[in-house]
């Protein structure tokens, strides 16, 4: 299988482990990428403030993505995730828009020929490498491992858009850490923003929202939390010691990505999977998971 | 037939219902059009033709005119045919003489803003029935018996009511209710609503007198399985499931109960305790007799115990009693089936389910009740200690687009009810309730509401709860904006009480199924006849609903609905025949093939094959037929038709509305 893999700007720009993982991870799921090297930012900046021009950077990767022959994008980062699938939606129901758009595209010599799949880690790991498929690479070890699953805000909401799980109640991420022998429950933060897009207008609160989800999170005993968005990644890993700084508390809560976390069950180091840039104590879980 | 030339004399009325139709179509040039018919023997329009003046105007003209059929060009049939019958009797001509062109719900409210072309439209339709009506034949009702008794299904307080009603008046009347005992989910509150009397103990003497009635027949256990037949003649098949308890030896000592080692979930108690394998739902049953539940009994299940058989001192357990069918006549049926708790699960923001110490209204009655799981002490399951901060979460479910559309009409009520309970039960506790509005329109509520307001200790928070969340310690925090300090609130609380919407009973849509009632409304209610004129009868005559299975309710608009569908049923019963109408197919039988599609897509069991002269034909019950005309549309010979909307007719119609 075939897969145009969309970075996104905040992956290559701040958390490159992000990419690394989940490269070095699908290739053993016989998917091939395709990592296209002239696209765009996805337009997630402007989405709130230039509504057509973040539809029309969006449209600009469908077109330059449709060069390349694959059976999906897959989407590193929530943003642009919700970006691609919203664009699909709106320029579906806006034949007007989408003319429009296409008018400009034209004029750059690309257009949007066919509607491709956009797909999330998580329906990568759960419908298309599938449970069964994992379930065979833990082997059925299981972990005493409890593992707090964050799916982030934009991989499901607005709910008013076709999701790919429960944007209310989503069991994906639940279903594939279970298969890998984890133990996972729920817990009221589960769905909590976890308050990157507020670093730039209101880093403040940005910052507290982060030491809410942190905080909250590790009072009900997690071992680990897995997210796989990097904006996600950012807040609770990279800045989790300076959040909880700025409350008087320690660092306390390990994260990982999903693809980090189903490579170290594939056996692959710590250093393909760039667990080196993970600046959450990770330590403290890590000798359990390698303990095979 | 050609107009032209017609012999018949027709009459032509139109009506302007004040501005409703004059406002739009432009009467005076239709009447100008159609009076150069040559059979229009006249044509007029009246500003109100359904009021006293207009309906004399019409009897008078029919005369004088000595037209021999009528068209009327108003509204609806369903609302105003059998008055413009009335006036066709009255001016001595055959009812069926008469045809009512819809032009007002069919074309001026619905054209409001192309008042040329509803013109035009009102003109083909008016012009299209006259075509119709020159073929049309004077028919006449026949008049069929009543079997007089009643079935009333669903022993709650609509169907005790109800049923009460109709054999007060001398009628039989068969209760049948599905579970062990009747009283249904007023047999659970501990108090009512606005006037805090104990629920039970005015509930209760009714079900005793329904257990002893002379006229009732009270069917507990057991489930309607078949009902055949038509109004004042009903077929009904009624499955007694096995007891195992001989009703007619039991002698209400319980004895069995107590010997009982086997325990199970109580669904009385709203699965809050647990109760024996043989068991009465609650000590006010009504039968008295208990039952066993093969599926948590030893001996059903692995062929041990047998204590409540060795033990009951009447030798009334019998392991050996079958499902019985038994089959009733009657001449009307009562749907009073009732209504459940929504499944609040499904509401994941408010965590039911997820985390303990959350229970919905009719749970925390239980708890309140003094025959309840505590005995009337209020406990938080998750917390081993008495709850001091409680919080109240209004429309649960309900007047949400992604669960119920509609207002559950009781939630504002109990949530105040419910503050009265647990202030009562305990005086320190505080209580939240999380209300965007209270609706206290009813007799005596907004008196209620002020009263549960001033006392100290009860907060109302005019807001929707947007979450609640559940803490490592037990305790329970609701997230809500309080638009008053215009601010996120949280309040961490102890025990979390929801108020679920209301949905219908599982058990209606298969009565819906058994009776063919039609569609459901949201919520899976029954539909009445017309909302506001006939809001106890159906679609189907002689079927009568009452109670929350049309629609949420509270129990003081219940039994006022109870008692009107069971006036309905007694003068039904007591006039003592039914007068069909006389829409029903007709077949020809020199066209007929007698190959049966019509039988097959007849929802009325209406049509029989039969054989005649050695050839096969298709014959018509008419007291079963409605005239709906399915057949018609199934059948490859165009041999059978409906009187007065025969086929000739429909040609006639459509060759004038494409003239």
């Amino acid at each position: 299988m075939r897969l145009a893999v969309f970075t996104g700007c905040f992956t290559l720009v701040k958390q490159i482990a992000v990419e690394a993982s989940m490269l070095k991870v699908i290739q053993y799921f016989n998917i091939e990428p395709i990592t296209p090297q002239k696209t765009n930012c996805c337009g997630f900046a402007f989405r709130s403030i230039a509504p057509n021009t973040s539809l029309y950077l969006t449209a600009r990767i469908l077109a330059y993505l449709n060069t390349f022959e694959s059976e999906g994008i897959l989407t590193l980062c929530n943003g642009c995730y919700l970006m691609l699938k919203e664009t699909i939606y709106r320029l579906k129901e806006n034949q007007r828009l989408l003319e429009i758009i296409r008018k400009h595209l034209k004029d750059e010599g690309i257009d949007i020929k066919s509607i491709p799949r956009i797909i999330h880690p998580i329906e990568l790991f759960h419908d298309i490498i599938g449970i069964e498929t994992l379930k065979n690479i833990a082997n059925k070890k299981q972990y005493n491992i409890s593992i707090a699953t964050h799916y982030g805000c934009h991989a499901l909401r607005p709910s008013t858009l076709p999701s790919f799980d429960n944007p209310l109640n989503p069991h994906k991420m639940e279903n594939i850490a279970e298969a890998l022998g984890f133990k996972t429950k729920d817990y009221p933060e589960r769905l909590d923003c976890c308050g990157a897009v507020l670093l730039a207008s209101k880093p403040e609160l940005a910052m507290k929202l982060a030491y809410s989800k942190i905080a909250g999170t590790a009072r009900w005993g997690f071992q680990l939390l897995i997210t796989t968005c990097p904006y996600c990644f950012e807040m609770l890993d990279s800045r989790q010691e300076a959040v909880m700084q700025m409350f008087g508390e320690e660092p306390k809560l390990p994260v990982m990505l999903l693809a980090q976390l189903i490579g170290l069950q594939l056996g692959l180091n710590e250093k393909d999977l760039a667990l080196n840039f993970n600046l959450s104590p990770i330590d403290r879980v890590l000798p359990q998971i390698l303990k095979r | 037939m050609n107009i032209l030339d017609s012999s018949t004399k027709t009459a032509v009325f139109i009506c302007h219902c004040g501005t409703n139709i004059g406002g739009v179509i432009d009467i005076s040039k239709i009447i100008e059009n159609i009076k150069n018919i040559p059979s229009i023997a006249v044509a007029q329009d009246h500003r109100f033709l359904c009021s006293t003046d207009g309906i004399e105007t019409m009897i008078n003209s029919i005369k004088t005119s000595n037209a021999d059929r009528v068209v009327v060009a108003a509204c609806s049939f369903r609302t105003h045919e059998p008055l413009f019958q009335e006036a066709l009797h009255r001016a001595g001509l055959n009812p069926y003489l008469l045809e009512l062109v819809n032009i007002r719900e069919l074309c001026s409210w619905v054209h409001e803003n192309e008042r040329d072309r509803a013109t035009e439209k009102a003109l083909k339709m008016i012009r299209a029935a006259i075509m119709k009506i020159q073929d049309n034949q004077p028919l006449k009702r026949i008049r069929l018996p009543v079997t007089p008794a009643a079935l009333v299904i669903g022993g709650g307080i609509a169907g005790i009511r109800a049923a009460l009603d109709i054999a007060e008046a001398g009628f039989t009347v068969y209760l049948v209710e599905k579970e062990p005992s009747i009283g249904g989910n007023m047999a659970k509150l501990d108090k009512t609503f606005p006037t805090l009397d104990c629920s039970i103990c005015i509930l209760g003497p009714l079900m005793n007198i329904v257990a002893h009635h002379p006229n009732i027949k009270l069917y507990t256990y057991s489930e309607v399985i078949s009902i055949n037949g038509r109004v004042g003649d009903f077929s009904v098949k009624i499955l007694k499931k096995p007891r195992y308890v001989r009703e007619d030896l039991c002698r209400g000592c319980l004895i069995c109960i107590a010997k009982c080692p086997s325990k199970t979930v109580d669904e009385f108690n709203m699965g809050l305790s647990h109760r024996k394998a043989i068991y009465v739902p609650f000590p006010q049953a009504v039968p008295r007799i208990p039952v066993i539940d093969t599926a948590s009994c030893l001996y059903f299940q692995k062929g041990i115990c047998r204590a409540c058989e060795k033990l009951c001192p009447a030798n009334a357990i019998d392991f050996n009693q079958k499902e019985e069918v038994v089959e009733i006549k009657v001449g009307a049926i009562v749907v009073a089936t009732g209504f459940e708790e929504y499944n609040i699960s499904q509401v994941y923001e408010y965590s039911y389910g997820r985390y303990p110490n959350i229970v919905t209204g009719l749970q925390l009655e239980r708890l309140a009740s003094s025959y309840g799981p505590t005995e009337g002490r209020l406990i938080a399951p998750g917390l081993n200690r008495e709850p001091r901060r409680i919080a109240i979460i209004n429309c649960v479910g309900s007047r949400d687009e992604r669960h119920l559309p509609y207002c559950c009409r009781v939630g504002c009520m109990a949530s105040l009810k419910h503050s009265w309970y647990i202030k009562h039960l305990m005086p320190e506790a505080e209580v939240f309730i999380f209300a965007d509005e209270v609706r206290a329109s009813g007799k005596g509520f907004e008196e209620f509401y002020r009263r549960v307001r001033l006392i100290p200790g009860v907060y109302i928070v005019k807001s929707k709860a947007s979450e609640v969340r559940g803490n490592p310690d037990g305790t329970l925090t609701i997230k809500a904006f309080d638009p008053a300090i215009s601010s996120e609130i949280a309040i961490t609380v102890d025990l979390v009480v929801l108020e679920a919407g209301i949905v219908a009973s599982r058990g209606t849509e298969s009565i819906k199924n058994l009776l063919k009632l039609g569609a459901l409304n949201s919520g899976g209610f029954l539909i009445e006849l017309h909302p506001k004129l006939n809001p106890v009868e159906t679609a189907v005559d002689g079927v009568y609903i009452c109670g929350a299975v049309s629609g949420p309710k509270d129990i003081p608009d219940t039994v006022a609905q109870a008692s009107a569908a069971a006036s309905k049923v007694i003068s039904l019963l007591s006039r003592g025949y039914i007068e069909t109408q006389p829409y029903s197919a007709i077949v020809d039988e020199s066209r007929c093939s007698g190959c049966g599609v019509c039988s097959s897509v007849c929802e009325y069991s209406a049509i029989k094959i039969v054989k005649k002269k050695e050839r096969s034909v298709a014959v018509v019950d008419e007291a079963l037929c409605k005239g709906c005309g399915a057949c018609v549309g199934s059948c490859p010979s165009r041999a059978i038709e409906i009187a007065n909307l025969k086929l000739n007719q429909i040609d006639a119609m459509v060759a004038e509305i494409l003239r």
